[in-house]
């Protein structure tokens, strides 16, 4: 009796040690939130992918079939628009690398700390304002007698119909996620410190090798994160290609969407979503391990 | 033994793998100014953290005024915490900062007001009332915690290393004014420290602690005069800590044999010790007896009133000597031979009953 | 060197300023087509109002700017105290797979947003939730708690732990010591976060396009389907007003920031 009476009385002091209350509900409710809105769901398109459409009904059964994804990944149009998504993401990351770059090394390392807010806050304006609104603004501009053509036409040999075409598409994609790489990039040049450029030019280096032996991998940790970020949206984008590309730029977004909003074939949506996400996944996995962030940061 | 404000028994803490706090007991007694002086890691502040309640012991008991305290949570115990980077509010001023404690105990605001100010005033910081904390310097954001603390009247304060952040000049100077604000209160203090001259300065009892357990407790001069271990010995700073081995004993001496040489102690030592540290003061080094232990002057430092040798003896030990500077009878240049003895009265023999 | 340096400079400035230029020119096209007469993208041959002024009557234009902005409002409230929570619970507590689980709560940003929208969408179905208001607010704080949580996070680390500790010494219960010292001290961020999250959703349109069904329309959405069926001069006139909305948000967020670290600057020390 007397023991019963002990181990009752030091339950709750021993509870309160193992499960803070606080700690349990300030990190199970998000937890919650994201498990019950974001992982279910992405675990239920998962199951979705391995149903099939009953040809005759065409409603959809429940059973376990690897039909979706052969039929995604061996059928020469979707291994094509696989292809040509992959290829638009790539360039568009490329070409975005090469304008974000000396913007956010110009930011964060060459200009004065009071000028860094105010530019900073310039590359954020457009960010902060709507995607499909810069997205339809690329339509006025790239369309025949559009704006490009009303302030350049009388240069001769421009082309003048630039809308519908994969270079309205990948000007597209820099301009509306040019800003969310050169965030990281600002970043990490603004963490650069001087004095290891100082110490190469100290050493003899030249500005290029100054350039490609210290400073590119001190900032090498940004420049990842902003093709990160930059990639993903890209990749998985299907406004873009609608408003800005032909029928030759359709890409995977644009497949799924249809999938799920017109051809009603959700299996194969959701197969071809599934896909999507692990191109995203393994090549986020690939690049990090690639650049070797980790030493970088821990160096 | 007078009454205690707090009784700590089989107070034990494990961090992992890591023993903090290996079953410590300690009577603090009313109204004084306690210290836990020891290297960092030795548990100190482990059991301070446990006293006001932020870590909860393994096992154990902490009593505060004969109430045993459990798990209690720190906003229930009549304890409060002078932090160790002082943990002012940044949003407050610093009358508000001080009036914290009063206000979640429902104090009316009048009465708040008059106390901070009061606080103030014990602090030396009239009419700084309104500044925000980080307008202060570090001097006066420790007075600022300390009043923050004071002004609830706890049955005990506890200071975690107050005065580490500040120099050295600012640190003396707070030593005496802490001590000075301890008596004029009245409270009980247990302050924690890895500062033997401020724990020397400051207390009315040091505890001193090393791997999670108290190594030896009492007042200043009987930690400082008399260490009960080597490391109490070694921590409190003192310079000549010589290896001993027991070569004999009765129930009334014993004789130890240090390096080349013997001597006899008039006293028992315990039935375990077969070896010994021998301590002994610098100024307690005789130089230039006619018999005694054979060293060769090393080095030599002036230090103003003393001159102090450095001593190499036969068997490789270092003795440090002081002598008064202008003594001519004990002058010596570096590289001199001399006899060297002590007095068996003048050293503290610490027989190791561990070693056994 | 420094002549080097000054040179190389002076190349990268003209860089920067096209690279300016083209982030902005859409916009700026697209604000000055709503004051042409003509309604079309090119240099205007005058100026006019008219396009403004037809948008008052547009009940659709008006209602979804209504419902963008009730969802906004409510996916910052949501968002924010969830990002709160979480970044609360990774900044206090030391447990295994800590590390594991701030991950998790950064999942939703490593997954297009395509396949996130048709996931919802599923979902939605599956627990027979119908689609409206409800499930295109969960989108958009799904959507924003990353964001919130990553500013919020950043408010935390500059934060000292010992500060509750000193509270509760003094007496204030747990709860107490995170509403007076806590809160306090890392609200800045939360409004940051909680400004983050109401632009995210108000400019939102993926997740919107999968998770709205039928009966609710928010602003992109009616923006989306004007663009894509009939090519209305309007549209640049609403366009201008929700960029120019946009951006008054995030200028507002700047000065009262500005301002704080002012007067933070100003007091002397």
């Amino acid at each position: 009796m007397a023991t019963t009476t002990t181990a009752q009385a030091a339950t709750p002091a021993r509870q309160a040690r193992n499960f803070p209350t606080a700690q349990v509900i300030s990190l199970g409710l998000p937890t919650l939130v994201v498990l019950l809105f974001f992982v279910l769901p992405i675990v239920l398109i998962g199951i979705y992918s391995f149903y099939s459409i009953n040809p005759e009904t065409g409603l959809m059964q429940q059973d376990f079939t690897w039909a979706n994804y052969e039929r995604a990944l061996t059928s020469p149009i979707y291994r094509n628009i696989f292809w040509r998504t992959l290829g638009i993401a790539a360039l568009a990351t490329g070409i975005a690398l090469l304008l974000a770059y000396p913007i956010g090394y110009f930011i964060g390392a060459v200009v004065q700390p009071k000028y860094q807010g105010p530019l900073l806050l310039l590359v954020l304006i457009p960010f902060w304002t709507s995607y499909i609104i810069r997205t339809y603004a690329w339509i006025g501009i790239l369309q025949s007698n559009g704006f490009l053509d009303s302030v350049l036409g009388w240069v001769p040999g421009l082309p003048t119909e630039l809308l519908y075409s994969r270079a309205a598409v990948i000007i597209g994609f820099v301009h509306v996620f040019l800003p969310i790489m050169i965030l990281p990039i600002y970043a990490s040049a603004r963490n650069l410190d001087k004095r290891y450029i100082e110490a190469a030019y100290d050493l003899g280096a030249s500005p290029v090798k100054a350039f490609l032996r210290v400073v590119l991998p001190l900032t090498m940790p940004g420049v990842v994160a902003g093709i990160v970020l930059f990639f993903i949206p890209t990749f998985g984008s299907f406004v873009t290609p609608q408003f800005l590309g032909g029928t030759g730029e359709q890409m995977v977004g644009n497949i799924i969407s249809e999938q799920f909003k017109e051809a009603f074939n959700w299996p194969f949506g959701a197969a071809l979503s599934i896909i999507m996400t692990l191109v995203v996944v393994v090549a986020v996995t690939l690049f990090f391990r690639f650049a070797d962030v980790e030493e970088i940061y821990g160096s | 033994m007078a009454e205690s404000d707090v009784s700590i028994r089989r107070l034990y803490k494990r961090f992992g793998n890591l023993v903090a706090v290996d079953h410590v007991d300690l009577e603090v007694p009313s109204g004084a100014f306690v210290t836990f002086l020891g290297p960092s890691g030795c548990g100190k502040t482990t059991t301070l953290r446990m006293i006001g309640g932020f870590e909860h012991p393994d096992s154990g008991q902490i009593l505060i005024k004969g109430e045993e305290m459990g798990n209690r949570p720190p906003h229930r115990r009549d304890t409060s915490m002078v932090f160790q980077n002082y943990a002012l509010f940044p949003h407050m001023s610093v009358a508000d900062n001080i009036g914290f404690g009063l206000r979640e105990r429902k104090v009316p605001k009048s009465e708040i007001r008059e106390r901070v100010q009061r606080m103030l005033e014990l602090v030396e910081l009239t009419g700084r009332g309104d500044r925000k904390p980080r307008q202060l310097s570090g001097g006066q954001q420790q007075r600022v915690a300390l009043a923050r603390s004071l002004v609830i009247e706890p049955t005990v304060l506890l200071l975690d290393e107050p005065l580490g952040a500040l120099d050295l000049q600012l640190r003396k100077q707070m030593q005496i004014e802490l001590k000075r604000i301890q008596q004029q209160v009245g409270i009980t203090f247990i302050y924690v420290t890895h500062d033997q001259e401020e724990a020397l300065t400051m207390s009315d009892r040091i505890v001193v602690m090393n791997d999670g357990r108290v190594e030896q407790e009492g007042d200043a001069e009987e930690i400082f005069e008399n260490p009960r271990t080597r490391f109490v010995a070694e921590f409190m700073g003192a310079e000549n800590v010589l290896d001993a081995d027991v070569a004999d004993r009765d129930g009334s001496s014993a004789r130890l044999r240090i390096g080349t040489r013997e001597l006899t102690l008039p006293k028992a030592l315990p039935d375990g010790a077969r070896t010994a540290a021998v301590v002994v003061r610098p100024e307690k080094v005789r130089m230039d007896v006619p018999d005694g232990w054979r060293g060769t002057v090393t080095d030599r430092v002036y230090k103003g009133a003393t001159m102090s040798y450095l001593i190499r003896l036969d068997d490789g030990t270092i003795v440090n000597a002081d002598v008064a500077h202008d003594d001519p009878a004990h002058r010596h240049d570096v590289g001199d031979e001399m006899m060297i003895a002590f007095r068996p009265e003048d050293i503290v023999v610490i027989p190791d009953t561990k070693g056994a | 060197m420094g002549a080097e340096l000054r040179g190389g400079g002076m190349l990268l400035r003209i860089y920067t300023g096209l690279v300016y230029l083209f982030l902005f020119a859409p916009i700026l096209v697209v604000a000055l087509t709503s004051f042409n007469p003509s309604g079309r993208a090119t240099i205007p041959n005058g100026l006019t109002t008219q396009w403004y002024s037809n948008l008052q009557e547009d009940e659709r234009l008006i209602d979804a700017l209504w419902t963008s902005l009730q969802i906004a409002v409510f996916t910052a409230l949501i968002a924010s105290l969830l990002g709160l929570m979480a970044a609360y619970g990774l900044s206090h507590f030391r447990f295994p797979g800590r590390g594991a689980l701030q991950g998790f709560f950064y999942l939703p940003m490593l997954v297009p947003t395509v396949v996130s929208g048709i996931a919802l969408l599923t979902w939605f179905g599956e627990i027979d939730l119908d689609t409206g208001f409800l499930t295109i607010l969960i989108a958009h704080v799904i959507f924003a708690l990353p964001f919130t949580l990553t500013i919020i996070l950043t408010s935390f680390a500059g934060f000292d732990t010992r500060l509750e500790e000193a509270a509760q010494d003094l007496g204030a219960t747990p709860f107490r010591a995170f509403r007076y010292i806590t809160l306090p001290l890392v609200m800045p961020g939360v409004l940051g976060g909680a400004l983050m999250a109401f632009t995210l959703s108000f400019d939102e349109f993926v997740l919107t396009f999968f998770v709205a069904g039928g009966g609710v329309q928010t602003l992109p959405l009616e923006i989306y389907n004007r663009i894509r069926y009939l090519l209305s001069p309007e549209i640049n006139a609403i366009a201008t007003i929700v960029m120019g909305f946009s951006i008054g948000v995030l200028l507002i967020g700047q000065i009262v920031v500005a301002l704080r670290s002012r007067r933070a600057a100003e007091e002397p020390t």
